[in-house]
């Protein structure tokens, strides 16, 4: 079998942000079911911190492509 | 499935999921467009350096205009 | 850097060669298995949604209540959420096409027999997408003019020595990222679904038949097993992507029409 170590690398990588997008949902979910009002101020939050999460994600891909 | 009607105000129950897909869709712009201004530079300058300046720089003005877009407002 | 891992004896791992099954002809213009799939969620669709819709009764029959279902759910859920009570209807028909057009051909992934997901092979999702991107540009321009269209892809209220950036950041988003996202996605979903349960299947059966020992062979019921499962949650990511992308079309629309922000 052959391949490349990095796209094993990014693979890696990629567990991290995929644990961090889903804390943040599960809490912006939870937060939105106790107090449904709270919505419009949560919803630009867990945005935010999802596009956050996901920039490590790229990040991870960009190195693995020109390392 | 009512018919219930969506207050003008409300935020709908289903934006937050298409929001968040949008915002990906905003960082993967603004990693082109960051590798591809660094790529050129660092061809121009000679140095490897411009990618990585390049990288941030597209990464953080896209996570500006997410701000700008889906947080300033409210 | 290259990796280099000895291969288990004898058994062969599918590849993406599974995806590339002609049916008549070779090259680039063969008549392959997806496309007649494609024709078959067609031929489908359309004389049920027809024969639905001719037999309208106050008091719904089951076919008739599934059909209303769907409709509303993409109706009310997907449209008028996203694009909002006034301007969602000339969307509809568009949307519930695309939606019962993916749900299907997605749903062939795990029929026996059919077990192929038309969208796994890229050019339908491109074709899908194709319509997507000509309708919300076309309909953006319509409203704001060209010049206003891209006028306002900048937001408000920003420095200007970052208007420019910002303005190439909207069109590499507008142009490039939203249509390649959404093929992509779709595509591969689908790809690595039907990837994931041909591996279970052939794996489980090399175990069976060609196993050197008891234990072996038994273990391939393990394999079995999550064939099965992965087939359930394969129903599920189906679903799932019929929704997320008539979710992003309606997203995509209803943001090429809305006023300044």
């Amino acid at each position: 079998m052959t391949g490349n170590l990095n796209v094993i690398g990014y693979g890696l990588a990629a567990i991290g942000p995929a644990i961090a997008v889903g804390l943040i949902f599960a809490a912006y979910i939870s937060g939105v079911a106790r107090q449904p009002e709270s919505r419009g101020m949560l919803q630009p939050i867990a945005i935010l911190g999802f596009a956050l999460a996901e920039a490590l994600a790229l990040f991870g891909l960009v190195l693995a492509f020109i390392l | 499935m009512g018919d219930r009607e969506p207050q003008d105000d409300d935020q709908q129950g289903t934006r937050p999921h298409a929001v968040g897909w949008n915002a990906l869709s905003y960082m993967l712009s603004g990693l082109l467009l960051g590798v591809g201004v660094g790529w050129l530079l660092s061809r121009w300058l000679g140095t490897d350096l411009m990618m990585l300046v390049g990288l941030l720089g597209g990464m953080s003005l896209s996570m500006y205009v997410i701000w700008v877009r889906y947080v300033r407002e409210h | 850097m290259r990796l280099r891992l000895a291969a288990g004896e004898g058994f062969s791992p599918p590849t993406t060669e599974f995806f590339w099954q002609p049916l008549v002809g070779d090259g680039a213009f063969a008549f392959t298995r997806p496309m007649l799939l494609m024709v078959l969620s067609v031929a489908v669709i359309a004389p049920v949604m027809v024969f639905v819709a001719k037999r309208m009764q106050v008091v719904p029959s089951k076919g008739q209540f599934l059909t209303e279902g769907t409709y509303n759910f993409v109706r009310n859920s997907v449209g008028k959420d996203m694009i909002g009570a006034k301007e969602f209807r000339p969307f509809i028909p568009l949307l519930f096409t695309q939606f019962l057009l993916i749900l299907v051909n997605n749903l062939f992934e795990i029929i026996p027999l059919l077990q192929f997901p038309t969208f796994s092979r890229i050019g339908f999702p491109v074709a899908l997408t194709l319509v997507v991107f000509a309708v919300y540009h076309v309909v953006g321009m319509r409203r704001h003019g060209v010049g206003g269209y891209f006028k306002r892809m900048v937001p408000p209220g920003v420095p200007g020595w970052i208007v420019p950036l910002i303005f190439f950041l909207e069109l590499i988003t507008y142009f490039v990222t939203r249509p390649v996202t959404l093929a992509l996605r779709l595509m591969a979903n689908m790809f690595a679904g039907t990837l994931l349960l041909v591996v279970f299947a052939l794996g489980g059966e090399y175990m069976l038949l060609e196993g050197s020992n008891l234990f072996v062979r038994v273990a391939s019921l393990g394999s079995f097993a999550l064939f099965v499962i992965m087939t359930f949650f394969e129903i599920l990511v189906g679903f799932l992507q019929a929704y997320v992308f008539v979710l992003l079309t309606a997203f995509y629309i209803a943001d090429s029409l809305a006023e300044e922000h």
